[in-house]
């Protein structure tokens, strides 16, 4: 597995349109409270902290919000930013925090899943529906916030455990027992419709 | 697991990105950050040269603080937002009489009293919730709702304009929508202009199943024993819409099986009508800037409902929708007979519950989407407007259900206040339970798994009652 950290990226362009070069003076100059020179980094990390910000709340109408508070957060961070870590490690502990008290305050809301079945159906599991249509989605769902926020940024983005410990606040092992148990259960609930049609 | 699994998984979750952002997201982000940096840099000017930083790092301070405190903040707020309509659903004689009460805990208690004997309840809310702390001048959003309740668990909310904070999941920025919840049916109603008609069949009857009162977001019971156990609280005597009444003040609030959460910036406030000890208002402050405030209008108890108060039609010619969420009620001595159902009935019960409702569905996804179930047996047992829910399911996964709470959405929590109990008694002896009883905006309840099948435990209850009842369950007679 390849295994890099966020930081400033030197990626060559048309390997990942989105990703872009941040100069350290651009930094320096976000740091200095350069609103311009904050938003080209802004530019430059948008699409990934989008990734993390839609693993972690599983709602795509929250997305836009969240990483508005995140930039906020980060414009008033940065000139406390001491480089201990990658910026790109530093924005994703951002938006994972600010995710994460999202999703605490949202309670328990739990998304109606938007099956249609005939109402004389008597016999058709709606909930059985639900998985065909959306395996993946509900496997997904079906994890933690720290899970999924693990499955991102381990499996997609594919940071290492020490980086993901880093993002995510909590010890390397935390990580690797996170994403076992999350590797677990994807697999369990992309797998469970055969199983139990072998059980029945 | 292999490399090659991995790359399966990557690829089967690159289908699954983010929409693009909004056409102005970029403007708004960009607007945000201007803002903050004139604000920043004001600050800066008006500080003495020597302390030229200090100004930068108090506001990081704070948002810092906002960031780390914001999901009490948020827990608080669900919860008292209930309180005012949760009252009803605690138990206890009528409020009012007796000596004038001196304390916050004899308010609350009687404020508890007054509304624990209602049997209907109708008002009009007014949510307004601060959504973003971070840029001034505040701005709120607005939901507006006309609210109409019953103890058997109906409900009825009838949205007075479009949602804005988005209260109930689904209809955010939608036209006004109405949301009927019809317990004795089983049926769930949803009503907008632009989606027409939804009705759900066969509506499960309780956590850790989907269940009504998600729709409402608000949970009752755990509204209730948070406020219990809520500490420094502050009375003080004060007018709500030109009617006297008491305000009780909490700036922190723990519990028996969470520490206790300190936070020196947020606090709430409770508004309680003296005449009739109902829970008329709620707000939320963090630093004294107000963050959510739900008010209670013209409330009236035990006032006779409409006609058709839980009935939803939708007008003629509209869209509808028709969907069996499989949990069919029938009596418990039938529910008893199906082969391959674990029906398991609790000798005891907490003071006061009767049982309501029994039902059955061949196959069950737990609300939070962490277990699913074959052959679901329910059973609701209600104490006015409490209720408590027992089911029993088979699970493919025994240490899976064992291990990951069927209820809530955020196991990282539960990990820090479940708290194991073993079974002493019963059809689960000897088996050790998972329970959850915190000061937050949770059910109380309890799981367990033995030979395969899951039962939990959830409802109004203290964590002695959970387990009693649970020690308590045998084999439902032929």
């Amino acid at each position: 597995m390849t295994v890099r950290e966020p930081g400033p990226i030197e990626l060559t362009a048309g390997e990942c349109g989105e990703r872009r070069t941040v100069p350290s003076s651009v930094v320096e100059a976000a740091r200095g409270g350069d609103a311009d020179a904050f938003m080209a980094i802004y530019d430059a990390y948008v699409t990934r902290l989008r990734g993390l910000a839609f693993r972690t709340l599983g709602d795509p109408d929250l997305i836009d919000d969240a990483i508005q508070d995140v930039a906020v957060k980060a414009f008033l961070g940065l000139p406390h930013f001491r480089g201990e870590c990658a910026i790109g490690t530093w924005l994703f502990q951002i938006t994972y925090r600010t995710c994460l008290n999202l999703q605490r305050g949202r309670g328990r809301v739990v998304p109606l899943p938007d099956v249609e079945l005939p109402a004389d159906d008597a016999t058709a599991d709606p909930a059985e529906a639900v998985l065909l249509h959306i395996e993946l989605a509900a496997a997904l769902a079906s994890l933690t916030v720290a899970q999924r926020a693990v499955v991102f940024l381990v499996l997609e983005e594919g940071l290492d455990h020490q980086t993901a410990a880093r993002v995510l606040g909590v010890p390397p092992g935390t990580v690797a027992s996170r994403l076992s148990s999350a590797r677990a259960a994807l697999t369990r609930c992309l797998e469970e419709p055969r199983r139990d049609e072998e059980t029945q | 697991m292999s490399e090659e699994q991995d790359k399966r998984l990557r690829e089967a979750l690159r289908g699954l990105q983010p929409p693009p952002p909004g056409a102005d997201a970029r403007e708004r982000v960009r607007a945000a950050v201007t803002s903050t940096a004139a604000d920043a840099a004001a600050e800066r000017a008006a500080a003495a040269p020597a302390a030229a930083e200090q100004p930068a790092s108090r506001l990081w301070r704070f948002m810092a603080v906002f960031a780390r405190r914001r999901q009490a903040a948020f827990g608080l707020a669900a919860l008292a937002a209930v309180a005012l309509v949760a009252g009803i659903l605690l138990v206890g004689p009528p409020g009012g009489g007796g000596p004038e009460p001196v304390s916050a805990s004899q308010v609350l208690q009687r404020a508890l009293r007054a509304l624990s004997s209602g049997r209907t309840l109708a008002a009009e809310v007014t949510i307004r919730e601060r959504t973003n702390a971070f840029l001034t001048p505040a701005h709120y959003d607005v939901d507006r709702y006309g609210i109409l309740l019953s103890a058997d668990g109906s409900y009825r909310l009838s949205g007075r304009g479009a949602s804005t904070i988005g209260w109930l999941p689904g209809v955010r920025s939608h036209p006004p929508v109405d949301v009927v919840f019809d317990a004795r049916r089983g049926v769930l109603s949803t009503y907008s202009r632009k989606w027409g008609l939804t009705e759900r069949y066969g509506y499960p009857l309780g956590p850790p199943d989907r269940w009504a009162a998600l729709v409402m977001e608000f949970d009752f019971s755990a509204a209730g024993r948070a406020l219990e156990a809520a500490d420094a609280t502050r009375l003080r005597t004060t007018a709500y819409e030109d009617r006297p009444a008491w305000a009780i003040t909490c700036s922190q609030y723990s519990g028996p099986s969470r520490p206790a959460i300190t936070d020196e910036g947020f606090h709430f406030e409770i508004t309680i009508d003296k005449a009739t000890a109902i829970p008329v208002c709620f707000k939320g402050f963090l630093y004294d800037q107000l963050t959510l405030e739900v008010r209670y209008s013209n409330v009236r108890v035990d006032a006779p409902l409409p006609d058709r108060a839980f009935e939803l039609k939708a007008p003629v010619g509209a869209p509808v929708r028709r969907i069996q969420d499989g949990f069919r009620r029938a009596p418990l001595a039938r529910i008893a007979k199906l082969p391959g159902y674990t029906t398991l009935v609790p000798a005891r019960v907490p003071r006061g519950y009767r049982l309501t409702q029994a039902a059955a569905a061949p196959h069950a996804v737990t609300a939070n989407r962490m277990v699913k179930g074959r052959k679901v047996v329910a059973l609701q047992y209600a104490r006015g407007f409490d209720s408590l829910t027992v089911t029993t399911r088979r699970v493919s996964d025994p240490r899976f259900a064992a291990e990951y709470d069927p209820l809530e959405l955020d196991q990282s929590w539960v990990e820090q206040v479940a708290w194991p109990a073993t079974i002493r008694a019963g059809a689960f002896r000897g088996v050790t339970a998972q329970v959850v009883v915190a000061p937050m905006t949770t059910t109380p309840h309890l799981w367990a798994v033995k030979d395969g099948v899951l039962l939990t435990v959830a409802g109004s209850a203290t964590a002695e009652e959970l387990v009693a009842v649970a020690a308590s369950l045998e084999p439902a007679g032929p």
